[in-house]
């Protein structure tokens, strides 16, 4: 046994995980992209199995989720196990990229961490989304609606997500298919390119600290352990707070909100109208991958730290009154229907 | 040999004619153009044509194995000429069918596809009313072995995060 221990070390190239990271990084924060991950890996591993019950037509689809529901083996925590990693996934890449920008991570050399990190974001953007409307329910319906509403005022831009691409498949079989191919691929792919840079650039230290300190390998193993217990926390989740299935469609109505990530959208939409769809999320994203180019500045200073804090502070604050506010409006119909 | 081709060219020709002769007696030039050649169930079809009639309404229906769907009508000019657009009914089943255009004495004929869309729901009465925000009261299956597993997945992965952290620790000292 002690011999196979250092044999299996040498064969796993374990030796590779004993590099120098700064001794800030073993705090809790830093773990906030790897709880993403985690989120992420347990929504691919629920999903290959739902994959397999799931029949992506417009007909079948929201029989083939009441059958997941009632009858599958292990459909109904597999789902709501999904689903609940979707929701900590993007609650972490949330606080993830609050972190990265309060700290000023984002400055030169690590732009394009940040840019495939932007990335990442919009496809978890977009997994959630087409996600929400593969059951065919009301709410998934309406996601619908409001996808071919938004594509149809970008123009030939947004001409791939409408029904008028091509008569030969369904809108729905199209989007599923980006949830379970195209997107997972970008997604893997910028992931790559984002672990690659903070491999090889480092982790950003701020004024004050030491760029070393500590090995990779103790990080890594709290990082198994914060991933064994979020995802446990998870399997909890699932088991308490089942995630629940609408009634069949109905087209030409809107009764339902959308899931609490696109809910502020709905305040703005309330106002603006459905064009606001089309034109705030894109600005969301250009403003965010505008972030290094804006502040290129090199200095680490408190002050402007505190700016960041408070810029961040205020981006958390519209975020969340804007979804109070519309989580308390009345149910209001955005497409003329 | 010349014979052959002789007769070969004559039967040609009498297709042509043929063909022609019927394409002339068959709608007096009625003609209709569709904007699009495939919609789904609830869009808008722009529609065009000329020669149906002569200030008559023309009528829209679309025919296909499914049934015939009731398109609406729009009043022709004296040539029998038109534009107009027209709702494809929601609860049309996906599949091939021809819009079927009739002004007078005339009809004329253009091919739809109406592809199967999110927006053709036939799972749920087409009506309003019927729309529901609500979840539907489901059987889950949540059997003891399900909530067992669910359980035991639970513990292990809680007590291997708790050992990862004690040998971290352990290793510092």
């Amino acid at each position: 046994m002690s011999e196979a221990r250092p044999r299996l070390r040498d064969r796993l190239a374990l030796h590779g995980l004993d590099y120098e990271i700064p001794a800030a990084s073993l705090r809790l924060p830093y773990f906030l992209g790897a709880m993403t991950l985690t989120g992420i890996l347990v929504a691919a591993i629920t999903g290959i199995y739902l994959s397999q019950l799931y029949q992506p037509s417009p007909l079948g689809a929201h029989g083939s989720v009441v059958y997941t529901i009632e009858q599958a083996p292990f459909g109904d925590l597999a789902r709501s196990l999904h689903r609940r990693a979707a929701d900590a996934a993007v609650l972490a890449v949330g606080l993830h990229l609050t972190w990265v920008f309060y700290r000023g991570s984002y400055r030169a050399p690590r732009e394009i961490t940040w840019w495939a990190g932007v990335g990442m974001l919009g496809c978890l953007f977009l997994l959630f989304f087409t996600g929400t409307t593969l059951p065919n329910d009301q709410e998934g319906y309406e996601a619908l609606a409001h996808n071919v509403a938004a594509a149809e005022r970008l123009g030939g831009l947004g001409a791939f997500l409408t029904g008028d691409f091509t008569p030969s498949a369904p809108l729905l079989a199209r989007l599923y298919a980006l949830h379970v191919s195209a997107l997972p691929l970008l997604l893997v792919g910028l992931l790559a390119v984002h672990l690659y840079l903070i491999r090889f650039l480092g982790i950003h230290v701020v004024e004050g600290e030491r760029a070393g300190g500590a090995s990779f390998r103790p990080y890594a193993r709290r990082l198994g352990a914060y991933a064994a217990w979020w995802t446990a926390g998870l399997v909890a989740l699932s088991l308490l707070w089942p995630h629940g299935l609408g009634y069949p469609a109905v087209a030409g109505v809107e009764v339902t909100k959308p899931p609490w990530p696109f809910l502020w959208i709905v305040a703005i939409e309330n106002w603006w109208g459905i064009g606001a769809l089309a034109l705030v999320v894109p600005a969301l994203f250009l403003v965010l991958a505008a972030v290094p180019l804006v502040d290129r500045r090199r200095d680490d200073s408190p002050a402007g730290r505190r700016w960041r804090a408070g810029l961040a502070a205020l981006g958390w604050a519209a975020f969340l009154a804007l979804t109070l506010i519309a989580a308390l409006a009345p149910q209001r119909a955005h497409m003329g229907m | 040999m010349r014979g052959r081709a002789g007769l070969a060219f004559a039967s040609i020709l009498a297709l042509g004619l043929l063909v022609a002769g019927a394409r002339a007696a068959g709608g007096h030039g009625a003609v209709i153009r569709l904007v699009a050649s495939a919609v789904s169930a609830g869009d808008s079809l722009g529609i065009s044509g000329e020669g149906l009639g002569s200030g008559d309404s023309v009528a829209f229906v679309l025919e296909g194995a499914a049934g015939r769907f009731p398109l609406g009508s729009v009043l022709g000019d004296e040539r029998g000429r038109f534009t107009t657009r027209v709702l494809v009914p929601l609860g049309v089943p996906a599949g091939e069918y021809r819009v079927v255009a009739t002004g007078g004495h005339d009809r004329a004929f253009a091919n739809l596809l109406v592809t199967a869309d999110a927006a053709v729901l036939v799972a749920a009465p087409q009506d309003p009313m019927h729309a529901r925000a609500d979840r539907v009261p489901l059987e889950r299956r949540r059997t003891p072995l399900e909530v067992g597993v669910a359980g035991a997945v639970l513990v292990v992965l809680a007590v291997a995060g708790a050992l990862l952290i004690r040998a971290g620790s352990g290793r510092k000292r």
